[in-house]
């Protein structure tokens, strides 16, 4: 009996080997690499790196532009994470059948997801630019009325946010409506014979037992708005007057237009930081209530 | 059993794995080796010299054609050399810094704005004291973007550009303008051109990197063109932005070709829309390079275009042009063929091979005895260097981090996040923060 565990162990740890060593190859080596990059002067293309202790990370949390990008990091994950849930659930509560014509709305709204943000990036530009310009034209409205979509600083963090849910509402409108099926149409069905209207069934029945889906869908929504690179990049290059440079961008600048190597680490393992931070609040925050729902 | 194939299947997928690994060895081979495989393989092909293949790394894609011109010339003169170009014009400093830390080094490569911090990292070659270079102009050769304090080269510059504000001469024939030499005299003709509801400069500021020319072509003739080694200064703490008054006019100046130009839509408009409104006479100038001459002229052929310098001061000797050396070549240190890549340096260095150059690239030679006359403006340009109106320094000797902070205070400045002296003490800052992160 003893050895059959032990083989089956060792069948376990055969099948996981390939998973574990391109892991480690691509991913942990790296992060220990990098770890250790953060603590000295790495630069362009020195050779040579010394280690300079918490100097970097010192200086990253004292200069007003890397704790602006993280302002603004965290305002546009805000305000994607709320749009693209509300647009996302909205979607799938309104297409959470299997009616024919719904389910080719479903793969029409998904669509966007399969496209490059690259590509979604430069249309919103196109967009915002010259179909704005020539729809102003069109119906002689004045200049003094028209909105600057990515040239004004007020605005411009926000239209790249417009941009972000176009493309990821789809994507979590299928994951709400994978959560939604999940729910057993017999409580639906006892509900609105006690009388329920089809507001109350949303609110009272079918949010509440979405809330873990929810959270998922926050938690990825939050993850990936830390991290947003594409759309500042290729939509303003962080412009009008850094009021959309990400803090993700930011490190690219620090790292690959000021050659300071070093220091842009030492920003990543800080965002790498407010990332699992977040997560695991949220993740925590999500255990708790499920256990509490149990009980 | 079927555990056992599932065994076998996994040692087989790690197998493959560790092959693919192993595979990466000849995959990541430097180009440069390729030609010896090739020689031990067919060594009777080539009885007196061994082929030889070079690998030309730049990111200047209007020269694709120009480069495959003189390449096919160059290989007709050296039959068992050749030449193969490989164009990255998006994020080549990134690509660049990728290879080397890869080795796979091409042999002639352009560093543009990193060339110092490459020779600092050890991978380039010192061109000083090679024959062929005395057939470069001394002021090209000099510039700080080639050739560093101590004397050392490590890089070769084949043209020469401007920084300049670019005007249609037609609009400032029909309200009586004169091209302005002093401070007053450009706010003259700035009056003149909004009494008359004229947008006096196009902006396209959408691209961010279009303010630092126009900042550009104040500052080399108004800080460098008064002291040209400022930069040097600087970094000794000798000089300060705060306390170099022309820094200042230069901010104050370029806020003013904001405020007269289309302000509203500045960071609406890119580049391409700003050269278009000049070009379709939307505006009267605009500030950039000479490389925005071909978008323009795109546009608009016809055009009667100007090139002038920016004044920044009462003085009109200082109104000077900001002319400097543009591309440039360097050979790695770790070549095979060392020896080869000085003959293609060399190549390029002869006059009808720079002519070729820079009449494709419509720009000026650094080649000694090459004038090039691509476009009328051209003849504008040749007024100024006649007169010894240019200043050839700017912003090649600064320390490489501070380039992102000066760019990123220009729009902050102008849209009022910071006054001009929040502007300069940041720029202080960010001066030493950059030069000691390069020590």
């Amino acid at each position: 009996m003893k050895s059959r565990t032990r083989e089956e162990t060792l069948t376990y740890l055969v099948f996981l080997v390939p998973a574990i060593a391109a892991f480690t190859l691509f991913f942990v080596i790296p992060f220990i690499q990098s770890v250790y990059l953060s603590f000295t002067d790495a630069y362009g293309y020195n050779q040579t790196q010394n280690w300079i202790g918490f100097a970097n990370y010192r200086e990253a949390l004292t200069n007003p532009n890397v704790l602006r990008s993280l302002r603004i990091t965290l305002q546009y994950t805000a305000f994607v994470a709320v749009l693209a849930n509300v647009v996302a659930l909205a979607l799938a509560l309104l297409l959470d059948d299997s009616a024919r014509c719904k389910k080719t709305l479903r793969a029409i709204f998904f669509l966007p997801n399969l496209m490059s943000m690259i590509i979604v990036a430069f249309v919103f530009v196109f967009l915002y630019g010259g179909v704005y310009r020539s729809f102003l034209t069109q119906w002689n409205i004045p200049e003094r009325l028209a909105v600057s979509w990515l040239g004004n600083e007020k605005i411009a963090l926000y239209s790249m946010g417009i941009a972000a849910t176009w493309q990821c509402a789809g994507y979590y409108m299928l994951i709400y409506i994978a959560g939604l099926q999940s729910i057993s149409p017999d409580l639906v069905e006892a509900a609105q014979i006690d009388g329920a209207s089809s507001l109350g069934v949303i609110l009272k029945i079918k949010l509440p037992l979405l809330s873990p889906v929810i959270v998922m869908n926050i938690i990825l929504l939050i993850t990936s708005g830390l991290k947003t690179f594409d759309f500042p990049m290729a939509m303003t290059s962080g412009g009008p007057a850094g009021a959309t440079t990400t803090i993700a961008l930011l490190i690219y600048n620090t790292g690959f237009r000021s050659n300071r190597t070093g220091y842009a680490t030492a920003q990543s393992v800080i965002l790498f930081l407010i990332v699992c931070a977040v997560t695991t609040a949220l993740y925590v925050l999500q255990s708790r209530k499920e256990k509490a729902d149990a009980q | 059993m079927k555990r056992s194939i599932a065994v076998l299947m996994t040692v087989l997928l790690l197998l493959s794995f560790a092959t693919a690994c192993s595979a990466q060895t000849p995959a990541v081979q430097t180009p440069t080796e390729a030609p010896v495989e090739q020689a031990t393989e067919a060594p009777a092909a080539s009885a007196e010299k061994e082929p030889v293949t070079l690998h030309l790394f730049h990111q200047k894609q209007e020269a694709q054609e120009t480069f495959a011109q003189i390449i096919e010339k160059f290989e007709t003169e050296y039959p068992y050399i050749t030449v193969e170009q490989e164009i990255v014009t998006n994020e080549p400093a990134a690509v660049l810094k990728a290879r080397l830390a890869t080795d796979e080094i091409p042999d002639i490569f352009q560093g543009a704005l990193d060339t110092m911090d490459i020779a600092k990292g050890g991978y380039l070659l010192d061109l000083s004291g090679e024959a062929f270079l005395s057939n470069i102009n001394d002021a090209a050769l000099s510039s700080s973007s080639f050739t560093d304090a101590d004397g050392h080269t490590w890089a070769m510059p084949i043209d020469g550009s401007c920084i300049c504000v670019f005007y249609n001469k037609d609009i400032f024939a029909q309200y009586g303008l004169a091209v302005p030499t002093t401070l007053s005299e450009f706010d003259n003709v700035l009056a003149t051109l909004k009494s008359n509801n004229v947008t006096a400069f196009a902006l396209g500021f959408k691209d961010a990197w279009t303010m630092k020319p126009a900042s550009l072509a104040l500052a080399s003739p108004a800080v460098y063109g008064k002291y040209p080694t400022w930069d040097a200064e600087k970094t000794a703490g000798a000089t300060s932005f705060a306390a170099t008054p022309e820094w200042t006019v230069v901010f104050e100046q370029l806020k003013k070709i904001y405020e007269n130009g289309n302000t509203k839509t500045a960071f609406d408009t890119d580049y391409n829309g700003a050269c278009a409104m000049l070009a379709q006479g939307e505006a009267a100038m605009m500030a950039n390079g000479l490389w925005a001459l071909e978008p323009i002229r795109s546009i608009n052929p016809d055009i009667n275009l100007g090139i002038m310098a920016l004044p920044v001061s009462e003085n009109p000797a200082d109104a000077k042009l900001h002319q400097f050396p543009d591309f440039g070549l360097s050979i790695s240190k770790t070549s095979k063929h060392i020896e080869e890549c000085k003959l293609f340096l060399e190549f390029l260095t002869r006059p009808e091979i720079a002519e070729l150059w820079s009449n494709s690239a419509k720009l000026f030679s650094a080649v000694k005895g090459v004038s090039v006359n691509f476009d009328p403006v051209a003849a504008d340009v040749n007024a100024y260097i006649d007169a010894g109106m240019v200043c050839t320094q700017a912003d090649r000797g600064w320390p490489t981090a501070f380039h992102a902070e000066y760019e990123a205070s220009l729009p902050a400045y102008l849209l009022g996040h910071a006054d001009i002296a929040a502007t300069m003490a940041a720029l202080d800052t960010a001066w030493d923060t950059a030069a000691n992160a390069a020590k």
